[in-house]
């Protein structure tokens, strides 16, 4: 009997294993340090999207930026989801999160407590509402800001636009 | 470009609509520092109706749109509490204002608020917006958005800062600027405060849809 149960125990603990492993970690990042990871991506294209988990409109656009990750891989496009869910509840809302939903693009959580001084660093003409969308290219020394929700179709254009431009 | 606006996905209000741009001010309409405000009639959570005209001897009003849901209002709610019990004494009561559109917000309707306001033993009115006039006149984008209001020489009330409580909104022990204490005692000092105006943070005004 025991025998017989095990290769599905055994089956059943891999597929627990896999589960786990699936589920996204984030990597905390102040201001300072995605400017760091930007500056240092040399030729890549950053479309950097800041959301939070409890902004529906911000979690309906997630998969148009899956998209673009997928439809860009094999070009130097990365695509930056960087949370601003409050650096107090991010364990418990951007990990249940991401266990829940299967989100492919690299995920981020801005570990800033004040928006005041976080908004203007990262886009001065930013009123701070989420979704909102930077796209930077360093060594194409372009750079777009787009505040609010966008289609899938919105997304690819607002990112043709920077990478055709003469 | 659609310009949308935050919804919280508290009760799982994944809605398929989007908002109107039409419909949703632009940053920078309504009034300004030193704006005399029109006078309101807003329902309170107790039935009655509340009108600034209401506050005849107080120096000034402590203006807060805010609501139920959002986690930036929900995360200031007990400054705001504390607030009215610091300010109300020297002249400068709190006035809430929940200019959410109950549709799309369910959680701020009428009957929520008032259940909202007795469990936290709000002491200060919480008026409904319901038609969102008031949050236009005042060019109110996010809950919580604070205007301090005083009283001008002709003794009518003026705007006299505009934006956010303080400068952390996630940990009250950890705040350096005091934005909204720091006007008023600015105005009590026979000051302009400074700064007048700060970003408001919090989530967008859920709009009415047309």
């Amino acid at each position: 009997m025991r025998q017989r149960f095990l290769p599905i125990t055994f089956f059943l603990a891999v597929l627990a294993g896999i589960t786990v492993a699936t589920a996204q970690q984030y990597k905390a990042v102040t201001v300072d340090q995605l400017d760091a990871r930007i500056a240092a991506g040399q030729d890549s294209v950053f479309v950097i999207n800041f959301w939070a988990t409890w902004c529906a409109p911000c979690i309906r656009e997630l998969p148009y930026f899956d998209e673009l990750q997928a439809a860009y891989a094999r070009q130097p496009l990365k695509v930056l989801l960087v949370s601003v869910d409050a650096p107090s509840k991010a364990a418990t809302s951007l990990s249940s999160f991401l266990k829940k939903r299967s989100v492919q693009s690299e995920v981020l959580h801005l570990n800033e407590a004040k928006p005041h001084e976080y908004i203007d660093r990262i886009a001065p003409e930013w009123s701070g509402s989420i979704p909102a969308t930077l796209i930077r290219s360093p060594a194409l020394d372009r750079r777009l800001f787009h505040e609010g929700e966008m289609t899938s179709e919105e997304l690819k254009t607002l990112v043709k636009s920077i990478i055709d431009q003469p | 470009m659609i310009k949308t606006t935050f919804a919280l996905v508290l009760a799982v209000a994944f809605s398929s609509f989007r908002p109107s741009p039409a419909l949703t001010p632009a940053e920078g309409e309504g009034y300004d520092i030193g704006s005399e405000v029109a006078d309101i009639q807003l329902k309170n959570i107790d039935g009655k109706m509340v009108s600034f005209s209401d506050f005849k001897k107080e120096k000034g009003l402590i203006v807060i749109f805010t609501c139920n849901t959002c986690p930036y209002a929900i995360a200031y709610e007990q400054r705001i509490i504390d607030l009215d019990k610091a300010f109300r004494s020297q002249g400068y009561p709190v006035v809430a204002i929940n200019p959410n559109d109950v549709n799309r917000q369910p959680g701020d309707s009428y009957e929520a608020m008032q259940q909202r306001a007795k469990e936290k033993g709000y002491t200060f009115p919480y008026l409904q917006d319901e038609t969102q006039q008031v949050a236009k006149a005042f060019g109110a984008t996010r809950t919580p958005h604070v205007y301090l209001l005083t009283r001008n020489d002709s003794g009518n009330f003026q705007v006299s800062f505009i934006g956010s409580i303080d400068d952390n909104y996630d940990d009250p022990s950890q705040v350096e600027n005091h934005f909204l204490e720091d006007a008023i005692k600015a105005v009590e000092g026979g000051k302009a405060p400074d700064p007048a105006k700060v970003k408001a943070i919090g989530c967008t005004i859920k709009w009415r849809e047309s």
